[in-house]
């Protein structure tokens, strides 16, 4: 099971290797996102809190511009009707799912650093920042796989990806939110709780989403 | 027939509440909290401060019933748009039998 | 059912007692009485959002379309929005008249605001999937979702951050901090709206049913 997964993550990394799809726009969406509100505020500090919105609320969006495109490539190559046929529903999704995260966590080592310097924002619990930032990508990325899994069988539409995931992402950005805030403004900040509920918010959708993956695969 | 008439009926009483005078106060929504008297009865229904833009009793009374009028004209559209749905799918059905005649 | 009938006796009563028997509360005065219509239309549109949910468990544990569970959940749901645009509009109102303003970005009021989020984000999931066969289970498998992250909302994220909201029933001293008419009201308001959303449910999905079956009777000419 293991040599299957891991030969469908490869085969996934190689094809966006080769167009980079992905990547680049969530990265182009973040670099114009953050230059933008550089320009906006004219090098004039920003309070903590607007920081953190502003951080999360672009993770967000590139989550979104970038995350939807596993599902929907498989639909517009045609090649998920092979998918269907060759592998488990479960070991497809277990494979999305792992790549999508890796993805979405290499694509915050980048943005992270990007806004920090572009925005020059101070990080006064970098512990616990550095902690937070990877909790919250992971529930982002366990979220919109699923939903990107449910938004391919509907058409591929990118602003119903948005809909359908903001109810579902709200809490977990609205504490990630206010737990990033905290970090940069407090010295020696450190609240374990915040960092459990992204994970245990991030395990449940995964288990929910392990459980419902193939409801949604398998085509009647 | 009988929505409707219930639907009067809900409304003509909510309308009697108009004539109804403010009164007591023993409700406890807040826990016992102490002996003090209490501030409607002192001060006839009157805010102590109407400058905060607080309501008096009377108003708020209005505003209440107001309110409950609109949830339920809400409803009673609701209610409406139902039965409309419905009409449309018995004129469907006799239309249909009157086809297959 | 005929239980259900009860509803056109409850009603009436409740509203009566709503406002000629329960007393005014004496920090809010009369604007109290809010408490007998925002409470019941709050909570009918939580429970509206649970069946709706396990009836979509039902429809893909169930694996056909037997029983048209995923449009019974539908019905649920849109049963569900309209009470609880009711509920936040009645809540608005109230706070406008108790604590002076519209809106707080309180805790509770904003997981209002995101159980009516979740169901627009249905209900456009529902529409774009207008000819698709699937439509059932994925839609389904959605709001199955939405009933594991809304616990988040509900009761947690409320109890852990300070909020404005009155004392809830269910709260950590384990009491009803009501006056006895007070109470007696309430329950009664609860049951009755109960009573109606069930009335309306059962209705639609009568409706549902027939418009289904004469669509197959059509299509079979």
């Amino acid at each position: 099971m293991l040599k299957e997964l891991l030969q469908n993550i490869r085969k996934d990394f190689i094809i966006e290797f080769r167009s980079r799809y992905a990547l680049s726009v969530s990265l182009s969406f973040a670099g114009v996102s953050t230059l933008g509100i550089g320009l906006a505020t004219a090098g004039r500090p920003l309070a903590p809190g607007v920081h953190a919105v502003l951080f999360w609320l672009i993770m967000f969006f590139s989550a979104m511009n970038g995350l939807l495109h596993i599902f929907t490539r498989e639909e517009e190559q045609g090649t998920s009707l092979f998918l269907r046929i060759t592998t488990a529903p479960e070991k497809v999704y277990l494979s999305k799912l792992i790549f999508n995260i890796l993805m979405f966590l290499s694509l915050q080592l980048l943005i992270t650093p990007l806004y920090l310097f572009f925005l020059q924002v101070e990080v006064r619990s970098l512990l616990f920042f550095l902690l937070l930032v990877p909790a919250g990508g992971l529930a982002l990325a366990s979220a919109s796989t699923i939903l990107a899994a449910i938004v391919a069988k509907s058409g591929g539409k990118g602003a119903l990806f948005t809909v359908i995931s903001f109810p579902l992402v709200l809490p977990l950005l609205w504490v990630a939110m206010t737990a990033t805030g905290q970090a940069l403004e407090r010295p020696d900040y450190f609240d374990g709780r915040n960092l459990l509920f992204l994970l245990a918010f991030s395990g449940s959708l995964v288990a929910v989403s392990y459980l419902l993956f193939p409801y949604v695969w398998m085509e009647e | 027939m009988k929505r409707t008439i219930t639907a009067i009926a809900l409304t003509a009483l909510l309308i009697s509440t108009f004539f109804w005078n403010t009164g007591t106060t023993d409700g406890l929504l807040y826990g016992n909290t102490g002996p003090a008297a209490p501030v409607v009865k002192e001060y006839g229904g009157r805010p102590e401060n109407p400058a905060s833009g607080a309501l008096s009793e009377e108003v708020k009374l209005y505003a209440v019933t107001a309110t409950v009028l609109a949830i339920w004209s809400v409803l009673g559209v609701y209610l409406f748009l139902l039965d409309r749905r419905i009409r449309r799918l018995e004129n469907r059905i006799d239309n249909s039998i009157r086809g297959n005649e | 059912m005929i239980v259900l009938r009860l509803v056109y006796l409850f009603m009436p009563v409740g509203i009566i007692l709503a406002f000629l028997y329960a007393p005014a509360e004496r920090l809010m005065g009369e604007a109290s009485r809010m408490l007998y219509f925002h409470v019941p239309l709050a909570w009918v549109s939580v429970l509206a959002f649970l069946i709706a949910g396990v009836a979509s468990v039902m429809h893909l544990v169930r694996g056909d379309d037997s029983r048209n569970l995923d449009i019974k959940a539908y019905n649920s749901a849109s049963l569900g929005f309209l009470f609880v645009v009711l509920a936040t509009a009645a809540g608005s109102l109230w706070s406008r008249m108790a604590w002076n303003a519209f809106w707080n970005w309180d805790p509770r009021q904003s997981s209002i605001i995101i159980l009516l989020l979740i169901y627009v984000a249905y209900f456009s999931l529902w529409n774009a999937l207008e000819n698709n066969p699937n439509r059932g289970r994925i839609t389904s498998v959605y709001l199955i979702f939405a009933m594991v992250s809304m616990p988040f909302f509900v009761f947690i994220i409320p109890r852990v951050f300070l909020s404005l909201h009155p004392d809830t029933l269910i709260n950590p001293r384990g009491t009803v901090l009501l006056g006895d008419r007070m109470k007696v009201t309430l329950m009664i308001c609860l049951i009755s709206f109960t009573l109606l959303y069930f009335d309306l449910f059962f209705m639609k999905n009568r409706i549902s049913r027939m418009e289904q079956r004469l669509e197959e009777s059509l299509d079979n000419e």
